[in-house]
């Protein structure tokens, strides 16, 4: 009996397609990649790897809120001559106004870019303790910076670096977005490398 | 420097990470095509089941860190393809349209074997998704009746009744086409 209903089961399967073309196992990853992150994202703990340019705004922010000028030489200046790994980035600061919504939305579509390779999330949290080790000889400086003055910011890689200007140029424009920074500069040979 | 630490750190993780991408990459390459094909006997749809298929592998993907060491991948995959399935329906029943069809399937011909199984397929179709699931992963993937009721989370007895039941049905709707061929 049994094996009668195997065989209608597999006459059932007989006009089974070819699955569509495209890796499924890639793509689950690059989904599955996606679904992990919104998860650390909507529980805010997320902390990636922390670079060191949040941290250059926040040195503006200290005294007023930025202006865009300002923050883009402050965080492209120092942010070169230290031993930062990633040389190529875009830096989406976000406003302190910013709303889940939006956060959410330039998450999703950022995500979503075929332009974009990588995408971190800076949390706050995450910025302000890099800002603490880095000035941690500048104890007044330190002192006047409160944690919440750091902006948080997306980290975008893209995949192809030309395309940087453009995506700027949309990015500024996003609600809930305050700076948008390259972060084009020379790695310094070796930096990052532990051995 | 600083970087000393943090990058040792992330490349240990990297290496890990790739290491689990590998074995996930090989639990696809074995399991989607039976994946795909239980799909498609409880939903009738073969991109339906595709969508299915790559919605559980994501979502297995996802917490791959921990659903790695589960006992039973097998089932556990299973398990995740009947939420799917399930929250699949929920949507489409509150209204919400969902199904993305590929341009392809419209002009995909119909096969000639086609009224043979539609039988089945409307046979199952009368029965609860639950019952469809219990007679589909008993009958046709051959899991034990523990491993169904793990994976759709109820008790062995109530498989065990719901099958005979089902089985009933589909010998009543079925008629000699059953017990022939």
């Amino acid at each position: 009996m049994d094996q009668n209903l195997r065989v209608l089961f597999e006459r059932a399967l007989g006009d089974e397609p070819l699955p569509p073309p495209g890796d499924l196992a890639q793509e689950a990853m690059a989904g599955g990649r996606r679904r992990r992150r919104r998860r650390h994202l909507l529980a805010g703990g997320v902390a990636g790897v922390v670079t060191v340019l949040a941290t250059v705004v926040a040195v503006n922010l200290a005294t007023a809120p930025p202006s865009i000028p300002t923050a883009m030489s402050l965080a492209i200046g120092p942010g070169c001559s230290q031993p930062v790994e990633v040389v190529d980035e875009i830096a989406v600061f976000l406003r302190h106004d910013v709303t889940d919504r939006q956060l959410a939305d330039l998450d999703e579509s950022l995500r979503s870019d075929p332009r974009v390779r990588q995408v971190r999330f800076q949390t706050r949290e995450a910025a302000y303790e890099k800002f603490k080790e880095m000035y941690r000889d500048a104890p007044d400086l330190i002192a006047a910076v409160k944690p919440r003055q750091i902006p948080e910011s997306f980290r975008v890689t893209l995949a192809q670096p030309e395309q940087s200007p453009p995506m700027e140029e949309e990015l500024r424009r996003r609600p809930g977005v305050e700076a948008v920074v390259r972060t084009a500069c020379e790695g310094r040979p070796g930096a990052g490398e532990g051995e | 420097m600083t970087e000393g630490p943090i990058a040792r750190w992330s490349r240990a993780r990297q290496r890990q990470r790739a290491a689990q991408d590998e074995e996930f990459t090989e639990f696809v390459a074995a399991t989607a095509h039976g994946l795909r094909r239980t799909a498609f006997l409880l939903c009738g749809d073969w991109h339906l089941a595709q969508d299915l298929t790559q919605t559980a592998l994501t979502r297995m993907y996802a917490s791959w860190g921990r659903v790695r060491r589960s006992d039973n991948l097998n089932a556990y995959s299973r398990r995740v393809l009947m939420n799917a399935l399930f929250d699949q329906r929920k949507r489409r029943s509150s209204g919400e349209v969902v199904v993305a069809e590929l341009p392809e399937s419209a002009v995909r011909p119909p096969q000639p074997a086609a009224e043979v199984h539609v039988t089945l397929m409307r046979a199952l179709a009368t029965l609860s998704l639950r019952d469809q699931a219990i007679v589909v992963l008993r009958y046709w993937e051959d899991q034990s009746v523990e491993t169904v009721a793990e994976i759709l989370d109820v008790s062995a007895s109530v498989v065990k009744t719901r099958s005979a039941r089902a089985l009933t049905r589909l010998r009543a709707l079925l008629g000699e086409e059953f017990v022939g061929t």
